[in-house]
């Protein structure tokens, strides 16, 4: 589904992303993990289109990215890490105008802002403007808004930031239905817990590289390590070589 | 009511002992200034009005009533504003009430107390302001202890005339709007008073009153100042209850104190209603937080093409953010006084209407520039982060930098057209005056809408700001500096043409029409390399732009 190959991305000095190469196959759900400012976002802003890349390669689904961004873009949706939404709609109107832009069929959409707002719970939200959100809804409409445009490959930066545990098992449960049906999903992630619960595949990704991936039980069984938490700190601490499982 | 009131004065007293005293006397003498300086200047002039020998008595009362009606009118409007923010604050803010509410005293006593708070607050500054008129008017025109007396009796029911309905407005607005909602709706309220306030003074033509010896008839000159609009306002009853008085008219002042009074105490009984039938309620709601009562329409509106999505975000968001489209009102205001100007300027030769059509276009473009700053510039960075929902979505983004300059050449184009529309059915300019007009504005305005946007795309800010924080960036005054150098480049460079035209039709020769066409196409010409070039630079920024 995804193929992702060397990819680079400096800003000004500073070399963001230095050669980062990974795949997802569709229904796979892969985890993006690694310490602030080590590359997770940049990637996902990459993929997203809101960054280019100043090297490497993307390809979707056997397709060249950035010379069919425009049309590659109407499978990929994205949930940014800061909850910035435009404050004047109410919430039910952004999800329309997210969902006008992917030329979502009207009667379709329909369905489907209706079952979210109803799944995670804030239906006493939908006619109510935007800025009138705590942190926690905006993340459920943003989230809502996503899903709602059933993207092929969904993109995920700190999903579950200010979300209440409730919705966020909510969320995960519905995150493995959509997986099963074939949507890839990759998301960035400082919940360990999460990314152990949901990932079958697992990148560390470090000062612009990764430097571990792979099915997350093999790496765990090859290091030793009974909990990704332990994992986590004992590669991040000693990354001198990458490893492939 | 009596230990409410030991209350206030403990506290003001403490205030003082605290520390606050240096901050008192400041603010004594500070206010003691403004009112000898004010007082000054009523001296001269009521002074003035009083020792003019040529006119009657009635007539100089009649000139002081008018310039005591404009003076009350800003007054009344303060009033009002400053009565209808206090009465917010007051009634539903304040620290003490929760405190009161808890004890025996019944909510009657407390809500009367805290209208004497409102009263007292809004109505200070206005009677400071007021002293020296007061004081001057009564020295020269109504010198007696009872006109004094008469004087004050009116000016005391005006205020209450002022203050009450503030306090029902105050009462009111929270009934109507959510909590959150009642900052801008504030803005729009006290924009529409500023805008009034234009409008009226501009009706009164206050620059008659400079020049009152070119009067040949009195009559038609009082009947000119006289504006029978002014009549259902309680300023202009002041004014006049003012001017009986000096002229020692006892019935019709008696009258126009009993309209004061069946006013203020309607009103007072309509605040006692409200009290009773909302406050507590109101009360609660404003301290629990609301809910807006806001309804989608979006379900009515579905049209298909990929600029709709857009407009409709557009639109929406303007419509629902009051500090923006109230703008609009203080150009509408701005537009009338406009507007009046043009049909009042006197025109002793026709060669004078060819300059008024050269300084209206001068006004629309220095409008339509004015606009750009505070609608065009600000549009790219006021999307902040958010632009990442329209980056992420497979639309193309050439698409949003051209409907963003669509959304604002549009209306400001039709805008400028209107301004020069509204001067030509008013003084009728000639076929040229009008061809000027197209050939200077279009061009003139896309070009402005352009900068602005380009300008306003490098401002790179990563959070929404408020238009008012992003025009005083770099960009922001490096656009206001050029818009200028632009406009007075391209006036300058009309001046000619324009000048040829009107020289040979006023001599009476032939008009040299292929110079005249020559440099208006050198005009457009300059125009279009300039905006190729800025729409070229402008896409370029925005699909290098990233998030």
């Amino acid at each position: 589904m995804l193929e992702v190959h060397e990819l680079q991305k400096s800003f000004g000095k500073r070399q963001a992303l230095k050669g980062i190469s990974f795949s997802l196959a569709a229904g796979e759900i892969y985890g993006l993990l690694g310490p602030n400012g080590a590359g997770k976002t940049t990637t996902l802003k990459i993929l997203a289109g809101l960054l280019a890349a100043d090297g490497g390669s993307i390809a979707i689904d056997g397709r060249r990215y950035h010379r069919e961004h425009h049309e590659l873009k109407k499978l990929i949706a994205y949930v940014p890490d800061q909850p910035f939404l435009y404050s004047k709609l109410s919430g039910e109107e952004h999800l329309n105008f997210y969902a006008d832009l992917y030329k979502i069929p009207y009667q379709k959409r329909r369905e489907k802002i209706d079952f979210f707002f109803k799944y995670f719970e804030f239906e006493e939200y939908r006619r109510e403007l935007v800025e009138n959100y705590s942190a926690g809804t905006r993340q459920k409409l943003l989230i809502s808004q996503a899903l709602a445009v059933e993207p092929r490959l969904l993109l995920l930066d700190e999903p579950l930031v200010s979300i209440d545990p409730l919705v966020g098992k909510k969320f995960k449960v519905y995150l493995k239905e959509v997986a099963r049906q074939g949507t890839a999903i990759l998301f960035a992630t400082h919940i360990l817990t999460l990314a152990q619960e949901i990932c079958r595949r697992i990148g560390i990704i470090v000062d612009g590289r990764i430097i571990i991936q792979g099915n997350l039980e093999e790496l765990m069984t090859l290091a030793g390590k009974s909990s990704l938490e332990e994992f986590y700190f004992k590669t991040v601490l000693s990354h001198e070589k990458p490893v492939q499982a | 009511m009596k230990s409410l009131f030991k209350l206030k004065f403990r506290q003001f007293r403490n205030s003082l002992a605290r520390g606050e005293r240096k901050k008192f006397i400041l603010f004594i003498l500070l206010g003691v200034f403004f009112t000898l300086v004010l007082g000054f200047f009523f001296n001269k002039i009521f002074g003035y009005l009083y020792q003019l020998q040529e006119f009657p008595g009635y007539f100089k009362l009649f000139l002081a009533e008018k310039l005591l009606m404009m003076i009350f009118m800003t007054l009344f409007s303060m009033l009002l504003l400053s009565s209808l923010l206090a009465s917010l604050d007051i009634f539903f803010i304040s620290r003490d009430l929760h405190l009161l509410f808890a004890t025996p005293l019944p909510v009657r006593s407390i809500f009367v107390w805290k209208m004497l708070e409102v009263s007292l607050f809004s109505s200070a500054m206005v009677a400071f302001f007021s002293l020296p008129v007061l004081f001057y008017f009564s020295h020269y025109f109504a010198p007696s202890g009872t006109q004094v007396l008469r004087i004050l009796l009116a000016f005391f029911l005006f205020l209450a005339s002022g203050v009450l309905p503030g306090i029902v407005l105050g009462l009111v607005i929270p009934a109507f709007f959510s909590v959150r909602r009642l900052q801008p709706v504030l803005s729009v309220f006290s924009i529409i008073l500023i805008s009034s306030i234009v409008v009226f003074l501009r009706l009164l033509r206050p620059e008659r009153f400079l020049n009152p010896s070119e009067i040949d008839n009195v009559l038609k000159y009082m009947g000119s100042l006289d504006l029978k609009v002014f009549y259902y306002f309680p300023f202009a009853w002041l004014a006049r209850a003012m001017s009986l008085t000096a002229g020692r008219e006892s019935a019709p002042y008696w009258r126009i104190i009993a309209v004061f009074a069946l006013l203020a105490g309607a009103l007072l009984v309509l605040v006692l209603g409200l009290q009773k039938k909302l406050y507590l309620q109101l009360f609660d709601k404003m301290n629990k937080g609301g809910k807006g009562y806001f309804k989608s329409r979006w379900r009515q509106w579905r049209l298909n093409n990929d600029y709709v999505p857009l407009l409709r975000k557009e639109l929406k968001t303007f419509l629902r953010t009051p500090a923006q489209w109230s703008q609009l009102l203080i150009v509408g205001a701005l537009v009338a006084v406009f507007v009046i100007n043009m049909r009042m300027i006197p025109m002793p030769a026709p060669s004078v209407k060819n300059f008024v059509s050269y300084l209206n276009l001068i006004m629309a473009v220095f409008i339509v520039a004015g606009l750009n700053s505070r609608f065009t510039f600000p549009s790219i960075p006021g999307e902040g982060p958010a632009l990442a929902h329209v980056f992420s979505a497979p639309f193309p983004k050439v698409k949003f930098y051209r409907f963003k300059l669509l959304f604002h050449l549009v209306p400001q184009l039709l805008i400028g057209l209107a301004l020069f529309a509204v001067g030509d059915l008013t003084l009728h300019f000639d076929a040229f005056t009008r061809g000027m007009a197209v050939v200077f504005l279009t061009p003139a305005i896309v070009f402005l809408t352009l900068l602005s946007l380009v300008l306003g795309m490098q401002t790179n800010e990563s959070n929404p700001l408020s238009p008012e924080h992003v025009i005083v960036s770099k960009q922001g005054i490096s656009y206001m500096f050029w818009s200028m150098i632009y406009l007075v480049a391209g006036l300058g460079l009309l001046a000619r043409p324009v000048g040829i035209y009107y020289w040979h039709r006023y001599t009476h020769g032939a008009v040299p029409y292929m110079e005249i066409t020559v440099w208006f196409l050198g005009f457009e010409l300059v125009n279009l390399a300039l905006i190729v070039f800025y729409y070229r630079r402008g896409r370029k920024l925005w699909l290098a732009r990233e998030l």
